[in-house]
């Protein structure tokens, strides 16, 4: 777990670090004005396309991320949705897109545990979230790599899946 | 206490559902679109899905379980509702919204006729707002065990309790909720809660007089001997909203309760079959009630 204040800091970091700035999937890098969540805009990479025109015969738009915290498990907390592009009476538009499989699709089978909820902090509106509840485990948080916590964290609950590259 | 459960998980509600005629076929007969169902207000909506499409399924226009380009949802008045909370919550919840409360509530339900009527829809894309439903068999239980998972930690600290339930306990849990089988809901929920939670769970929903509504999710640490829901009026209300407990009546479970209530005991015996306790607050507009504390 990670208290909230460290993560606030740690978030901050991150955002200035510019990790996100370079990375070739990043259109769009944002930092919420109370500095508490960090919003991305991603093209999808190859591998997601792929999956997508293969198991929904759908082409992807855009892939959104929220990076929050869960005040619950005390933890980090990943919220995402997925934007198809489908064009509806010669004008092209993009709207959401609920998969039948998410960890399917995504390539995440086994690895994390998405479910689609409602977002109270986000004026209700459905995302999926990747259940935290075992993020401790799977980050490690012993004291001395603390400081690296949110770093570690992105590495894992975000590029691990969309892989990294530079811009 | 076991009794104040057990009225709270036999409490039902008449809902009556009517089916858009967009999902059937011209002609049919009018008494198709309209389902009247006795339903428990400890469930969700959409565990009535497949006795729907049941009902009307020699009637349809189109395959619903095979077209993934159309989404179904519930209206109330043209208000989509969120299958994801208990039946009876929703039902609060609209109650709270349609009534002036210039009485008390228990005043209001004598003159009400209390009937949930709902409307089955559907569109090209859900509302921002609503959980889409899936054919998925495990959707409502995965949704339902993740809230549990939820509670278990906010309880506890850890989702210990939930996570060390053998497979057998988790299906017969969920089974608890489809079968309405009292005893075993209880053995089970008993093995993740705890007599002395850290924090309790707790999700609310706020009618303000303007008609805004709002739902939150307030972190409620256990602190100090026995708080009460007045203690912590400060987590529920925003400070900019211009609400407190004097010129707000609590709900929940369809009952009036008093802001001296313990939060424990209210926690315990009220809480849902998703393990949150749920309370409606609304603003009382006839300011009869809101005397200032002396």
């Amino acid at each position: 777990m990670i208290h909230y204040r460290e993560w606030q800091a740690q978030l901050q970091l991150l955002y200035h670090s510019r990790i996100f700035h370079d990375w070739a999937l990043c259109q769009e890098v944002h930092l919420s004005d109370n500095k508490n969540a960090l919003s991305l805009r991603l093209k999808p990479s190859q591998r997601l396309q792929k999956n997508t025109w293969r198991t929904e015969n759908k082409s992807l738009d855009h892939i959104q991320l929220y990076l929050t915290y869960s005040q619950v498990y005390n933890e980090p907390l990943l919220l995402l949705r997925i934007w198809e592009s489908k064009c509806i009476n010669d004008i092209l538009m993009t709207k959401l897109m609920f998969p039948d499989d998410i960890e399917s699709l995504l390539d995440v089978e086994g690895k994390f545990q998405l479910g689609l909820d409602t977002i109270t902090n986000l004026e209700n509106s459905v995302w999926y979230s990747f259940h935290p509840c075992d993020t401790s485990n799977i980050i490690g948080d012993q004291i001395e790599v603390m400081p690296t916590y949110l770093r570690r964290w992105v590495s894992i609950f975000v590029f691990s899946w969309l892989g990294y590259e530079d811009s | 206490m076991d009794e104040v459960k057990r009225l709270v998980w036999n409490g039902e509600l008449n809902v009556l559902v009517s089916i858009d005629p967009s999902f059937l076929m011209k002609g049919s007969p009018r008494e198709i679109a309209v389902l009247r169902i006795r339903v428990p207000r400890e469930t969700y909506l959409i565990n009535y899905m497949p006795f729907i499409w049941k009902k009307i399924k020699n009637f349809l226009s189109f395959d619903p379980l095979n077209d993934n380009e159309k989404y179904f949802w519930f209206e109330h008045n043209k208000i989509p509702i969120s299958w994801n909370y208990p039946v009876g919550v929703l039902f609060d919840g609209l109650l709270g919204r349609s009534s002036t409360f210039a009485t008390t509530f228990e005043d209001q339900l004598k003159d009400e006729i209390t009937i949930l009527r709902i409307r089955l829809v559907m569109g090209d894309s859900p509302p921002p707002t609503i959980i889409p439903i899936t054919i998925s068999k495990t959707q409502v239980e995965k949704y339902w065990f993740h809230q549990w998972k939820q509670v278990c930690f906010i309880l506890n600290g850890s989702s210990k309790g939930i996570m060390s339930l053998s497979v057998n306990e988790s299906r017969k849990f969920w089974s608890s909720i489809i079968t309405r089988n009292f005893h075993d809901f209880i053995e089970i929920s008993s093995k993740i809660s705890t007599s002395r939670p850290r924090h309790i769970p707790i999700i609310v929903q706020i009618f303000k007089a303007s008609g805004i509504s709002r739902i939150s999710q307030p972190t409620i640490r256990m602190t100090g001997v026995n708080p009460t829901l007045k203690d912590i009026e400060e987590d529920v209300f925003n400070t900019d909203e211009g609400m407190s407990a004097n010129n707000c009546i609590v709900i929940c479970q369809g009952i009036e309760i008093p802001w001296e209530i313990v939060l424990c005991d209210l926690y315990f015996k009220l809480r849902s079959f998703d393990g949150f306790l749920y309370i409606t607050l609304v603003s009382i507009k006839n300011n009869d009630k809101a005397l200032p504390e002396l």
